[in-house]
């Protein structure tokens, strides 16, 4: 649309008043006399976050340490040595700012401790992550609701649920994935995906699995999906693709570096896009398979 | 926590910040409120909230997301406490030298934006008006980079649905 030019010409030309460096200066004079007495104020207030903070911490330490605090601590029968991802534990945590909902995975029987407590040492930092982060936006977005006069009674609080699904679970490898979501708010969706290669007990890769060409394997597979979907639903379009007529929102340029992948139960890759990254919120989250001949 | 030295290193950035830009802050106050006014009451408080939470400003190169943070927050509740004020003062944004008929789709463009909710119009006028990028937004509107993504898709989807009615 050229006329955006436009538009921004007489947006810059909104008059500016003569009072404005006044203003300004008044403004700047003011901020400097009360830096005094604000300082003084300000030590009060921090006093009060570290003590807020300190009352947090203990909360989260003992979260993850006081069993009790687990409503459920899964102890699951051995079914033969056959490594597996299970729910390790369940809890629910409830106050006037959030609702926080988990099922935290585990890996176990791999015969690999090391590889066990790396995998099982990511999916609790990445859960205790997710749960500070909610705990200090909640609060932000309560103190923001009430001093912009919102009722205390009125405040719904933020909803956060935690939970993981396999997609793949063999002798040679385990694929799963955690998802976080919140109630109202889809773009915090987040997803971690943990694809583990139990002979080397390293993490795979997609060079791993698609070969030394596989950026181009999958850009390439991806692109004809793309089109492929468009053409089957004029409805589904991609940023930057057939269709999509604003040219304005950096869509898919090829998969990045730390690109978002999981294994399915048929061995074939399936990379995957959050919502918003590569279109509309209204295509969702988007998954492409990519056929793989992985150990065959 | 910043020490006295770069705390007073701080300020003086902001200051000079404030100074070198004041007239980017009054449009874009303006263009929430439509009134000279309350633009101006609007820039002294964002001036003032500023200086009081410099300890936030964790790094000087973020300046410019985090005072618009600030500058966008105090026209929202500007606006939240004015809100009956606001129809009779709408026409405002356009000057009258622009009323010239080869500038009517810009003019009517200028218009749609002003209708749009305030969150779509914030990114619009950041984006295409002060020419922000997108990671910049996100930081201004405490929102992830996704969330701009969707609410600029949003905003372009209206404007053009408004602007096709309008001149169909």
């Amino acid at each position: 649309m050229n006329s955006w030019k436009e538009a921004k010409k007489i947006y810059h030309q909104i008059e500016i008043p003569s009072q404005l460096t006044q203003t300004v200066e008044e403004a700047l004079s003011h901020a400097a006399d009360s830096l005094h007495n604000q300082k003084r104020r300000h030590q009060w207030t921090r006093g009060a976050i570290y003590a807020l903070a300190g009352l947090c911490a203990a909360f989260i330490f003992s979260v993850n340490v006081n069993s009790a605090f687990a409503n459920t601590l899964y102890d699951i029968p051995i079914v033969g040595n056959i490594a597996r991802v299970f729910t390790f534990r369940e809890f629910q945590e409830k106050d006037d700012f959030k609702y926080i909902d988990v099922k935290m995975p585990a890996l176990e029987h791999t015969g690999k401790t090391n590889l066990e407590s790396r995998i099982n040492y990511e999916i609790r930092y990445q859960i205790d992550r997710i749960i500070k982060e909610v705990e200090v936006r909640a609060k932000e977005y309560y103190d923001a609701f009430i001093a912009t006069g919102g009722k205390k009674s009125e405040f719904i609080p933020i909803e956060v649920f935690v939970d993981y699904q396999v997609t793949c679970s063999n002798a040679d490898l385990v694929s799963f994935y955690i998802t976080k979501s919140e109630s109202f708010a889809s773009a915090y969706t987040e997803q971690f995906f943990f694809n583990v290669d139990l002979n080397s007990g390293k993490d795979l890769t997609l060079q791993d699995l698609l070969g030394s060409d596989y950026e181009k394997t999958a850009n390439e597979e991806i692109l004809r999906q793309m089109k492929q979907r468009h053409q089957e639903d004029p409805n589904i379009i991609y940023w930057g693709q057939d269709g999509d007529t604003e040219k304005n929102i950096p869509g898919f340029e090829g998969i990045s570096e730390d690109q978002n992948f999981y294994i399915n139960e048929k061995g074939n890759v399936v990379i995957t896009f959050e919502k918003y990254s590569i279109g509309p919120g209204s295509i969702g989250i988007q998954e492409f398979e990519i056929p793989t001949d992985y150990g065959n | 926590m910043l020490d006295q030295e770069s705390l007073e290193h701080v300020r003086q950035i902001l200051t000079e910040y404030i100074i070198s830009h004041q007239e980017s802050f009054y449009r874009l106050a303006f263009s929430y409120c439509k009134n000279q006014e309350a633009a101006l009451d609007i820039i002294q408080e964002a001036i003032l909230k500023a200086f009081s939470h410099l300890s936030s400003l964790k790094d000087p190169n973020l300046i410019r997301p985090w005072f618009y943070r600030i500058l966008v927050n105090e026209s929202l509740t500007y606006l939240r406490k004015n809100k009956r004020l606001i129809p009779m003062l709408e026409e405002e944004m356009i000057p009258s030298t622009f009323n010239h008929p080869d500038l009517s789709t810009s003019i009517t463009l200028c218009q749609e934006i002003d209708r749009l909710e305030e969150k779509l119009k914030t990114i619009i006028i950041l984006r295409f008006f002060e020419d922000m990028k997108l990671e910049e937004i996100a930081s201004v509107t405490n929102s992830n980079l996704n969330t701009v993504k969707s609410r600029l898709y949003r905003a372009l989807k209206i404007l053009k649905q408004s602007i096709e009615e309008e001149s169909g």
